[in-house]
Parts: structure tokens; sequence; C-alpha cells
């Protein structure tokens, strides 16, 4: 395995289907760029999300919830 | 690998799902068309769980947070707070009865789009226990949206009385694009059978559509009893 295609397996977690040894280095590099700026993605649409909902939660719970966050 | 539009029509719809998955436009995967459809499908399941995991324990948070919310204060910021995608990805951490509690409260547009970003093998349970009518709108809003492979995803997780409801909703063009990209082709038999009184306009459908052979090939994988039967029905609308 070529160390492009160890590094899209890690990002992954798991190893790549068989069939994927037929892309190129420079394909598995784009499909690991593809799939972390993904995840990276939706890290910053969770953050922001917890962000804008504490706005809308009911007063009495807030601090619960915010404790909850560790916030 | 050529970059091309793959000619497999499964493979298409695994680039579509893909793309949604990674927030990518479809041409951006063309290098990946020559793959078989079942090495795409294990693949985005993997990245599917890999997205998910990342994000288990601040998700799982915003469920518990989520549960000490009335319905109606939760369903507002399933909308104005987290969004179609992290509403759908909260879907499956929730109690069924209060997620489809909150999804009795939100727009059939909202979701439509949160169905774009549900995996549907982490929320069965609330998939299975959503209301028909909601099931079936959502079906009809996915299908004029051009996105039966969405809809596709879902057909192997709806108890009967859903899918039934479902399949009205659809005209006969958009049936046979959703049943082209089933995911789960074990329901192919159900489909047929609550469309018996529609046969003839879906072999009509599908010699108009210019998908005749795609319809043959879906064919196959039917009961012997349903292959004879709509052989007979076919036949007697005459030669395709």
């Amino acid at each position: 395995m070529s160390d492009t295609a160890a590094a899209l397996a890690r990002t992954l977690g798991t190893p790549l289907p068989k069939d994927f040894a037929a892309l190129t280095d420079e394909e598995l590099a784009t499909l690991d760029r593809m799939l972390r700026t993904a995840a990276q993605r939706r890290a910053q649409e969770l953050t922001s999300g917890i962000e804008q909902s504490l706005q809308h939660i009911p007063a009495v719970v807030r601090p619960a919830v915010r404790k909850m966050f560790g916030l | 690998m050529s970059r091309s539009v793959p000619q497999d029509p499964e493979t298409r719809a695994e680039l579509t799902k893909l793309a949604f998955l990674l927030g990518v436009d479809e041409p951006e995967l063309a290098f990946l068309a020559a793959l078989p459809a079942p090495a795409l499908r294990t693949f985005r399941d993997r990245a599917t769980d890999a997205l998910y995991a990342q994000d288990r324990a601040r998700l799982e948070l915003a469920a518990q947070a989520a549960a000490l919310l009335p319905v109606p204060v939760a369903a507002k910021i399933a909308q104005v707070g987290f969004g179609p995608m992290l509403s759908a990805a909260l879907a499956g951490l929730l109690e069924p009865s209060r997620a489809v509690g909150i999804s009795r409260r939100l727009p059939i547009a909202f979701l439509a789009e949160s169905s774009i970003h549900l995996d549907p093998r982490r929320a069965p349970d609330v998939v299975a226990a959503l209301p028909a009518e909601i099931v079936a709108q959502v079906g009809r809003t996915l299908a004029e949206r051009g996105l039966h492979v969405i809809a596709a995803r879902f057909v192997g997780y709806l108890p009967p009385a859903s899918l039934a409801q479902a399949v009205a909703a659809l005209d006969d063009a958009d049936l046979l694009r959703t049943a082209f990209v089933l995911e789960d082709k074990g329901r192919l038999d159900d489909l047929v059978e609550l469309t018996r009184d529609r046969w003839a306009a879906l072999i009509a459908t599908a010699r108009r559509e210019g998908v005749w052979d795609r319809a043959l090939a879906l064919a196959r994988g039917l009961s012997t009893e349903h292959r004879r039967a709509l052989a007979d029905v076919a036949a007697a609308g005459g030669p395709p």
C-alpha cells in the first residue's frame, strides 16, 4: 500500500475497499483532502450550531445546557 | 483512472450520494467513475462512520440537551441553530418518539433537506416511526428535486404503510427512477405488489422514457410470480 493510500485509510479509520487500489496516488490524495475538508466543515457547523442554539434555549435551562457543553 | 461519466447507473447513484456526503460537486468525483458500485458504497459507509465518530461526543451532548427542551423549542432550534445536516446527525441519538415529535413540527422542505444527510443505518427506528404522510411528502419533495437516489436509500427502512403512501405519492416516472437506484433490492417485490394497478402505466412509461432495458434488468430481480405477471401485462400492451 502506498503512503497516500495509507493516509486515506487513516482518515477513514478503516482499510480502503480493495478496488480502490486502482486509483492513482493523486486521486487518493484528492479523496483524502475531500474527506478531511468534509470533516472540518462538519465540526465547524457543529460548533456554530451549538452556539446559535444556545441563543434560543429558554433561560431556565440555559445554565444546565451550557454546563453540559463545558461553556 | 479515466475521468468520465459512469455508464453503470449503480455507480452513478453512488457518486451522487458520495458527493452529497463530501459536500462536493459530482463532477469532482469523476475520477471514481470506473470503480464498481459496491466498492463505492463500502467507502461511503466507512466515510459516513468516520464523520459521525469524530463528532460523536458533542452530538451526544447535543442530544441530551435536546431532551431537556420542550418539543416546539427543539424543533425551532433544529431549524435556526443546527440546520439540516446536524439535525440529521442528531436524529439517531434521540428517542424515536421525540425525534418524530420534532419532525412533525418541521417544514417538509427542511425534512427533505435533512434526509439528504441522514444515514438511515443510524436512525432506523426514527425512519420506521415517521408518520406515513410525512414520509410520502418528503419522498415527493425529493422526487421533485430530482433526488430519487436519496429517496431510494430509505425504502428498505420503511414499514409497509409508509412505503404504500410514499409509492402512491410518486408518479410513474418518479417511481421508476427511484426503483432503478434502490439500495435494498429486497423491497422490489414489495414495490411491484403495491403498484399492481399501475403496471400497465409503468410499463408504458418505461417505454416512453427510453428506459425499457433498465426496467427489464430490474425485473430479473423479481419473484417468478411477479416476472410472469408483468410479462403478461407487457405483452398485452404490444411490442416495445
